[in-house]
């Protein structure tokens, strides 16, 4: 086999292990040596469990052996952001809080891949219960973005970005609440899907507020997420938003063009956004262009302005997570790095009258969406307006909230997929959204998945050597 | 559109009015955090008539 083994994506690594080319324990050794190199430098592990990993890889390998066939995450190693339940495997949410928490129970996307053959690497490190990062006080360094060290990968799912960038794993696993699946994805170059609201189960995962956070994948390709979704997908009435709907095939519109579809183009949503790095318009033009090469009708579309989306997430996110930390916040401050504490803390000074107003004009706002996508089978927008932030130009606040418009959709509970759309000069991904109507997650993979065939950016690795060598 | 504009000396009153007392070291990022978040408030106060008062319900599923 001529690709290197970590760089098979989970389609192909599972044809090559059904056909007896490689093994699980193969794929296996393979990302903990890559592992084992590059994550004295990236930090994106914050638990390597080495033995366990092989101890599913010769479980999925036996599985094969026997003609048991459990779909496509069996034998393909992954992992697992640090604030997802993991029995015997400790849990710690990147925090001091938590460092020495060892759930007894997995949560659900782990009861899933692990029943699905999955081979489970280890736990990725995250911003401070989801929220507060990058930061140099917690039992954990913060991971690097495998595009420049010197470059933070965005949060909070930053061990899952900067991991699946770095080729250590085809897929981790992430969450999105206010971004924190796509924000990084972006700033590292990957896809990421955060679902509709309600198609992937959160039980077992630490929420950081409630009805905004999303359980999704960060992988090398469309077609992984894909995969990957088809086995996390699905109902599970213990998760009192879980959506008991039917579970499409994901890959249904894999390999399709656009012929037929109709993109909204929400340019003017963005264009006087200050945070805004012109590079970014220059490669969302050329991707609608793309798309349009490609069949789709791309029409320019108005949405709400952003700072309604904005205030709303603001305020219902910092009154969920507010509401879960309280006690711990008012009598262990300290307990808390300084980001995490200082972003929690804010849903103290809230009223009631500002969070009801923002459950009135979310629902409105979720309506007006809605009707936008009667018009349209997706939306184009951005992820992020600007490249990752340099390390050292995070504050004392680390007040670095303006410069990604991914919360309108957790806001709406609407799909959106980052998909890489190219570099700018700095070197550093840019990353474009595609928006679908509730629970049509198949529509937006398949616009992902033709639009990177014909783009090719995501087949753009970093310079991997040096940062090993660097290790 | 009506606007609640924030004093920043509110801030630490309406901190005080909820029971907590940030600790001196971290009390100039908490501040800055609460601003930012209540500055972004007055876009959720918009005019509207009866008809826009259905009940409030946020959901994906379809209903009977």
């Amino acid at each position: 086999m001529d690709t290197p083994l970590t760089e098979l994506s989970i389609a192909e690594a599972g044809q090559a292990l059904r056909r007896g080319e490689t093994s699980a324990q193969a794929l296996t050794e393979a990302a903990l040596a890559r592992i084992g190199r590059l994550d004295p430098t990236i930090n994106a592990f914050v638990l390597l469990t080495r033995e366990r990993a092989l101890a599913d890889a010769a479980a999925a390998d036996a599985a094969f052996a026997a003609g048991i066939d459990k779909g496509p995450m069996q034998g393909i190693p992954y992992a697992l952001k640090d604030i997802y339940s993991t029995a015997g495997l400790r849990t710690t949410c990147h925090s001091n809080l938590l460092r020495d928490n060892v759930p007894t129970a997995d949560c659900a996307v782990q009861e899933k891949l692990a029943a699905g053959g999955g081979v489970l690497l280890g736990k990725l490190g995250t911003f401070e219960f989801a929220i507060g990062g990058p930061s140099f006080d917690l039992p954990f360094p913060p991971a690097r973005n495998p595009w420049n060290i010197e470059h933070f990968t965005g949060g909070s799912s930053s061990g899952s970005a900067a991991a699946v960038a770095a080729g250590m794993m085809r897929m981790a696993m992430g969450s999105d609440t206010g971004g924190s699946i796509r924000g990084p994805a972006a700033y590292c170059g990957t896809v990421g899907l955060k679902p509709t609201y309600g198609r992937v189960s959160r039980r077992g995962v630490y929420p950081l507020a409630y009805s905004l956070d999303h359980c999704g994948p960060l992988s090398w390709s469309v077609e992984d997420t894909a995969l990957t979704m088809q086995v996390i997908a699905g109902y599970d009435p213990l998760d009192p938003a879980s959506a008991n709907v039917p579970v499409p095939d994901f890959s249904a519109g894999i390999g399709s063009d656009l012929s037929g579809l109709t993109i909204g183009y929400t340019r003017k949503f963005f264009l006087e956004n200050p945070y805004l790095n012109p590079e970014y318009t220059q490669a969302l033009d050329r991707a609608a262009e793309q798309m349009a090469g490609l069949g789709a009708r791309i029409e320019e579309v108005d949405m709400p302005a952003f700072e309604l989306f904005d205030a709303v997430n603001r305020a219902i996110l910092f009154a969920e997570a507010y509401a879960i930390h309280e006690e711990t916040l008012k009598t262990r401050p300290y307990a808390y790095g300084r980001y995490a504490y200082q972003h929690l803390i804010s849903g103290a000074v809230l009223s009631a009258a500002d969070v009801m107003q923002a459950q009135r004009l979310r629902r409105e706002l979720t309506a007006k969406v809605n009707g936008i996508l009667t018009r349209y089978d997706a939306l184009l927008t951005p992820n992020a307006l600007d490249t990752a932030a340099r390390f050292d130009s995070f504050g004392a606040d680390a007040g670095r909230w303006g410069g990604i418009l991914t919360g309108p959709f957790n806001t709406t509970g609407h799909p959106a997929l980052a998909l890489p759309i190219g570099f700018a000069r700095n070197g550093l991904p840019l990353s474009a959204q595609i928006v679908g109507r509730a629970f049509d997650e198949p529509t937006i993979l398949r616009i992902g998945a033709a639009y990177e065939a014909a783009a090719g950016v995501t087949a753009l690795r970093p310079d991997l050597p040096t940062l090993a060598q660097a290790a | 559109m009506s606007q609640t504009p924030v004093a920043p000396d509110d801030i630490p009153a309406r901190f005080r009015m909820a029971g907590v007392v940030p600790p001196d070291d971290r009390a100039a990022g908490t501040y800055a955090n609460a601003q930012r978040m209540l500055a972004a408030l007055h876009w959720l106060r918009q005019p509207r008539s009866m008809a826009d008062e259905p009940a409030h319900i946020f959901t994906h599923v379809p209903r009977d």
